[in-house]
């Protein structure tokens, strides 16, 4: 049987894009902005963390040696006010327009980070990155502790979606989404709300990057090139994009399913023809997900349906049989 | 729904338990060596003369009886060519199969595992990174056979200075492994030897044009052109470079660049001046080398190239063979402290797998030479003192001009 330590550390990287995967949905899957800068957002956090923290003797300009736990809430700030230099232009653009946008600032900040080497050690990167007990827990009992940390940073952002996804706010957010007509009539400020979420994702996303590198334990640009944004991607489709749980499902098969492909086993000579195979059956999962599945594993009628057919008997009003439950109807409520 | 979740899950973790092999690191078995090497991604058109060396490497040690009667078994992961992949790769090979010690690692991988390397006393040897990162650590658990970027890029100073460039313009892509080089070249080229640099332009991969680029490096008056690229970018810097007319302008290469492609369009091209590279190459009657190119083209059909690293992957598995036999036992923290034992002097000279097994059992001490450079190391694991060869276009591929050794005058810039 395998070492359950490699799958503590598989289901460690998928509490990890479990939250991102969560906080994307809140502005892509709620929000209805199609962000593809992830990455980005993902690198101002990790570097503001790493930097915050970093050793003074490492050699870079600006290294104030914070406690880690003062580091990682002012990371999770300081991407909130990097998504709010982002999504203040940005989101001045719909649909296409904005989804590039996001990856053009995405491609910027990385870019930043090479530039600014007196600052971030540009290209070289940086390593033995500051983790939380490792001097109470060492070697590979360590990695039981970063599951832990993973996984309550993922049920942290669970309980967090999942109230702002049932709150008013959450409901106006889809029925701007919906009908942005119907919500502007109602006198919902849509594009005020859209930018506050757009800076709660970036929160999110900042608070989960230190996760992202006690995991790694290295930083360097590469690490924020644009594969990340599509992993979060794809594991909210097949979780369901708009569903409470859907990011969380869909992160936990998509790594544990591409991390189980990997271990099939080869002849060495062989190993080209596993490396080709392996994104084309994480694409076959995908396919057979929206397939069968078309709106993910979770649906965001699973998630919101049964709230409101419960608000509806709690109220005494009669159950309807609607289909798909307007967001719009919802927000007004 | 929750059934398909489930069963989804289940399907993925029983692949997954029934393919492992074992767990800890077993003193019975084969011997496990990891390649964790980038068969995919931006190291992926190298991962298959890398792994094809590797390979090489083990059927040597298998047919030398493998190592401590047992026999040795090569484990290939794709890391991707990325840090995530690395780290994830490592903890299968480590976890999953219980490798005894590992090589392959490229530079961002190798810094992300490092940590965790040392923790799990896994000895591991870099046959592809050339970070300055390990220029000061290391050599305990983790050693370096190829020269540092530090080493190359001193060299590339050595060299503009030995051809009589006072003025070097710089044309840098923005990644660690051409960033490091240039970085020291710079520096040693102008605070060491009072160079001139008339331009310094730095640029990023899979640009749509070189054009402005190529323009302001080739037009700053200056006397040769160091160009730091990877292979991809390389090339369609020197389409830019010949279409434009500025093949009169010497250039100096990093190691890179120093491949089969970028040598047929130089050579291609009429009345092209000297264009040079340097690396660690010492392979002039060398019976390793002799031994490994026979060995290496018939198992993939084309004779072994600088810039592929493939000398340095075979080299690596000698090593770690010899060191595991020296020390007697799979032992990650025995196996690493009998790495610089096998590879340093004192000792009888030996060039095979076979010779120092016969050397050890003899009771004699070794000094293993490789088939790039006798690979000594230093306290930090690095090598020592490279012997570099100076590679020159020659009839259409590269060919050594002269092994030069780095001039010890010139130091590694603070």
């Amino acid at each position: 049987m395998t070492n359950p330590i490699f799958w503590v550390g598989v289901l460690t990287l998928a509490a990890i894009y479990a939250s991102l995967a969560m906080a994307l949905n809140v502005e892509s899957g709620w929000g209805g902005m199609w962000d593809l800068g992830i990455a980005g957002l993902l690198a101002a956090g990790s570097y503001c963390y790493v930097i915050l923290t970093a050793d003074p003797d490492l050699g870079m300009r600006f290294a104030p040696g914070l406690s880690m736990w003062v580091a990682w809430p002012l990371s999770a700030l300081f991407t909130g006010l990097v998504a709010f230099a982002i999504g203040a232009p940005a989101l001045r653009l719909r649909r296409e327009y904005f989804l590039i946008t996001t990856l053009a600032f995405a491609e910027i900040i990385r870019q930043l980070v090479v530039i600014q080497a007196d600052f971030t050690r540009g290209t070289l990167g940086i390593p033995n990155i500051n983790r939380p007990f490792d001097s109470f827990v060492t070697g590979r009992d360590y990695n039981y502790v970063l599951l832990v940390i993973a996984a309550l940073a993922a049920a942290v952002m669970y309980l967090v979606t999942r109230q702002i996804g049932s709150s008013p706010f959450g409901r106006t957010l889809r029925a701007a989404r919906d009908n942005e007509a119907v919500a502007l009539a109602l006198g919902k400020r849509v594009n005020r709300m859209r930018i506050q979420t757009f800076v709660l994702a970036g929160i999110l996303i900042g608070a989960t990057a230190p996760v992202y590198l006690f995991y790694i334990r290295a930083i360097s640009p590469q690490l924020f090139a644009p594969g990340i944004t599509f992993t979060v991607w794809t594991a909210l489709v097949i979780g369901g994009l708009g569903s409470i749980r859907g990011g969380l499902a869909g992160a936990f098969v998509l790594i544990v399913f591409t991390e189980a492909v990997g271990l099939i086993e080869v002849d060495p000579a062989h190993i080209n023809i596993l490396v080709a195979i392996e994104p084309m059956l994480v694409g076959l999962l995908l396919v057979l997900v929206l397939r069968f599945r078309p709106d993910g594993l979770f649906s965001e009628r699973d998630s919101f349906g049964s709230r409101r057919t419960q608000a509806e008997r709690a109220s005494g009003r009669a159950a309807t049989a609607s289909s798909r439950p307007t967001a719009a109807a919802q927000a007004s409520d | 729904m929750k059934r398909i979740l489930v069963a989804l899950l289940a399907v993925g973790l029983l692949a997954a338990a029934c393919s492992g092999d074992s767990d800890e690191a077993a003193e019975e078995g084969p011997v496990k060596y990891g390649f964790l090497n980038g068969q995919s991604g931006d190291y992926g058109p190298w991962g298959h003369w890398a792994l094809a060396a590797a390979e090489v490497a083990v059927e040597e040690l298998n047919a030398g009886g493998g190592i401590l009667g047992r026999s040795v078994e090569l484990v290939v992961e794709d890391n991707g060519s990325t840090p995530e992949g690395a780290v994830s790769g490592f903890a299968e090979l480590t976890e999953v199969h219980g490798i005894h010690a590992l090589g392959g690692i490229e530079s961002d991988g190798m810094i992300a595992i490092f940590d965790t390397v040392h923790e799990l006393q896994i000895p591991t040897i870099c046959s592809t990174c050339g970070t300055t990162e390990l220029d000061d650590t290391g050599g305990d658990m983790v050693f370096r056979i190829i020269p540092s970027d530090t080493d190359n890029g001193i060299v590339g100073a050595q060299v503009a200075r030995d051809e009589g460039y006072s003025n070097v313009a710089m044309l840098v892509e923005l990644s660690e492994g051409t960033e490091s080089p240039a970085n020291v070249f710079k520096s040693v080229f102008t605070e060491q030897m009072g160079g001139n640099i008339t331009e310094d332009v730095r640029f990023n991969a899979g640009e749509a044009t070189y054009s402005a680029q190529v323009a302001q490096a080739f037009e700053s008056g200056a006397d040769a052109v160091y160009l730091a690229a990877g292979f991809e970018t390389g090339v369609p810097i020197l389409n830019e470079w010949q279409r434009r007319g500025y093949t009169d302008v010497p250039m100096i290469f990093t190691t890179d660049l120093l491949s089969p492609e970028i040598a047929e369009i130089v050579s291609g091209v009429e009345g092209a001046s000297a264009i040079v590279g340097a690396t660690a190459y010492d392979t002039e009657a060398n019976p390793a080398w002799d031994a490994y190119v026979p060995r290496f083209e018939a198992k993939i059909g084309d004779p072994p190239e600088i810039a592929f690293y493939d000398a340095w992957q075979y080299d690596q598995y000698i090593i770690l063979g010899l060191a595991t036999a020296k020390a007697g036992t799979t032992d990650g923290a025995a196996v690493a402290a009998a790495i610089p034992e096998i590879a340093n002097p004192p000792g009888v000279e030996v060039f095979s797998y076979a010779d120092g097994l016969a050397q050890l059992a003899a009771g004699n001490d070794i000094d293993y030479h490789g088939t790039t450079s006798n690979l000594n190391l230093n306290s930090v694991g690095n090598l020592l003192s490279p012997v570099m060869a100076v590679i020159q276009v020659e009839g259409g591929d590269w060919g050594v001009r002269e092994y030069i050794e780095l001039d010890p005058s010139l130091v590694k810039p603070s």
